[in-house]
């Protein structure tokens, strides 16, 4: 490796900027994984992200996406062996109404009223994408990110973000729809 | 797009809490100053793991000390079993030669409650068929260790699927009054109907007698492959309805009954008393409370993995309140009455 090679290398963090980095980010990395996975296995998770993101903080290129989008990639890739759960959580919540990882929320406090069947109907959608578009769908719905942070996050091309999170948009609103109507029927 | 259920999906996640958040900080903290003090380099060794510099989805995890490689756990995970196995073999063998050499006492142990004889109890119960005009009514409380706001759901429900929900946070003033149900149509199924607490009038009076095909019913719903605690779970909903025939009831206790769930103790749960029983499984504890004479559920809660039996500790619980037949008190459906 040459002396120019070597000087191009991004330098590795310190403690004490990892440590402003934890406190900057770690409430991003657990409100994401907690809505997926609920508080226990979100606190767990996202303690596992950042001593993770710390181990192979050599290896964290700012260029190649900020790091926010670094650990949720990192929070991502340790959900996966959590796929089953969130479906079975997901499909819980659909068919009792209780969301399992959450109280019920009570729409209407505030804000523009967003009916509890509603809900329903989108953990049911949620619960028949495959993995890889839910996460898609939650990192630009639960992590706020943008097409390209997501692309970055998932190492995923751009095109495929915006193609998975169409369809997945698609589904969620037919879900939606589908519900209304029957509610205007009965009415 | 309507993005407004799926915002409103993602703001219903759990907040961080402050002891949380302070548990995970000095767990991470800790874990910087001990590498620090320790001058252990970073891992730069294996500078290919991850050619991006980011998470891949296929790429493996760091073996670190405070999540186990999966890889160690698989290898060494046999062995355990087998003596597990083998020491569970050696105490039932223990116990049946405890019992069989030993005098009987006078101090006889009570004989423990038994899920297939709150089975019987349910069978025995008279039918409560739901008169026109009137509502399935239940009651439910519902919370989770992450949010302190307990939240009060009411529900009535006619025998067409038509009816009104009322929720309230238990510590604030009722903010929503009531909604449309929609009715259930004749081409859905139970294993694809979306509706409140889970069954309609007609489904709960259709469902199997039988405890097997009713496990297999409860086990199709929402998606089907549910965990034993996840059937349990149903079940202890289907048992909360007053609407619920006694064959029915009786055979959702035998389905408790058969899988897995053990008597735990007598106990206490927000002020009401019941049979605690419980089935642990991967994900923890699922306590159900039984009052075994009306052979309705009080309480179910779920305890995650390494946290103490107490509902105060639980991740989430649900309480039921009242159930019975119930008018809605001047509320129609579709009209928001305060």
């Amino acid at each position: 490796m040459t002396d120019d090679a070597i000087d191009e290398r991004p330098r590795v963090l310190d403690s004490a900027e990892f440590v402003a980095l934890y406190d900057r980010h770690h409430r991003s990395v657990f409100s994401y994984v907690a809505r997926r996975l609920g508080p226990d296995v979100a606190e767990e998770i996202t303690a596992q992200t950042f001593t993770e993101a710390w181990a192979t903080r050599a290896r964290y290129d700012p260029e190649r996406g900020s790091p926010i989008v670094w650990c949720l990639g990192i929070a991502t890739n340790m959900m996966r062996k959590h796929a089953r759960s969130e479906v079975r959580q997901l499909r819980i919540y659909a068919a009792t109404g209780v969301d399992p990882l959450t109280p019920p929320t009570t729409p209407g406090a505030d804000g523009p009223a967003v009916a509890r069947e509603e809900l329903r109907s989108v953990a049911e959608a949620l619960s028949h994408l495959d993995r890889a578009t839910r996460d898609v769908v939650f990192l630009w719905a639960a992590a706020d990110l943008s097409y390209e942070e997501i692309a970055d996050t998932l190492s995923m091309r751009i095109g495929t973000v915006r193609s998975k999170l169409s369809r997945a948009r698609k589904k969620l609103d037919s879900a939606v729809d589908d519900r209304r109507s029957l509610e205007g029927s009965a009415e | 797009m309507s993005d407004n259920p799926l915002k409103a999906f993602r703001a219903s996640a759990a907040e961080l809490d402050d002891e949380r958040a302070e548990r995970m900080r000095q767990r991470v903290v800790g874990i910087v100053a001990a590498e620090e003090i320790g001058t252990n380099p970073p891992d730069t060794a294996n500078q290919d793991r991850v050619s991006t510099g980011h998470a891949r989805l296929d790429t493996p995890l760091r073996d670190y000390p405070l999540a186990p490689s999966s890889t160690r756990r698989r290898s060494q995970a046999p062995a355990f079993a087998v003596l597990i196995v083998v020491l569970a073999l050696i105490a039932t063998a223990a116990l049946m030669l405890a019992r069989h050499t030993s005098a009987p006492s006078a101090d006889e142990p009570k004989r423990l409650p038994d899920l297939r004889s709150i089975a019987g109890t349910a069978d025995a119960l008279p039918d409560q068929p739901l008169a026109t005009g009137s509502y399935q009514y239940r009651r439910i409380t519902s919370g989770s260790q992450a949010s302190g706001r307990p939240v009060t759901e009411e529900v009535w429900v006619a025998a067409d699927g038509t009816g009104l929900v009322r929720t309230a946070e238990t510590s604030g003033t009722l903010s929503r009054s009531g909604t449309t149900v929609s009715p259930v149509h004749e081409d859905t199924d139970i294993a694809s109907t979306r509706h409140f607490g889970g069954w309609f009038y007609e489904d709960l009076r259709q469902l199997p007698t039988d405890a097997q095909k009713l496990r297999a019913t409860l086990g199709s719903t929402a998606g089907g492959n549910l965990s034993s605690a996840e059937i349990g779970r149903l079940a202890t909903d289907l048992v909360s309805w007053t609407a619920t025939p006694p064959a029915v009831r009786s055979a959702a206790f035998q389905v408790l009954s058969d899988v897995g769930f053990a008597y735990v103790d007598d106990a206490a749960v927000q002020g009401r008393t019941g049979q605690r029983w419980v089935l642990n499984d991967e994900a923890g504890a699922h306590f159900v409370v039984l009052d075994p004479a009306s052979t309705r559920p009080v309480a179910f809660y779920d305890v995650p993995p390494g946290v103490g039996p107490e509902i105060a500790n639980a991740t989430r619980w649900i309480v039921y309140e009242a159930a019975e037949y119930r008018p809605t008190g001047g509320m129609t459906a579709g009209h928001l009455g305060s």
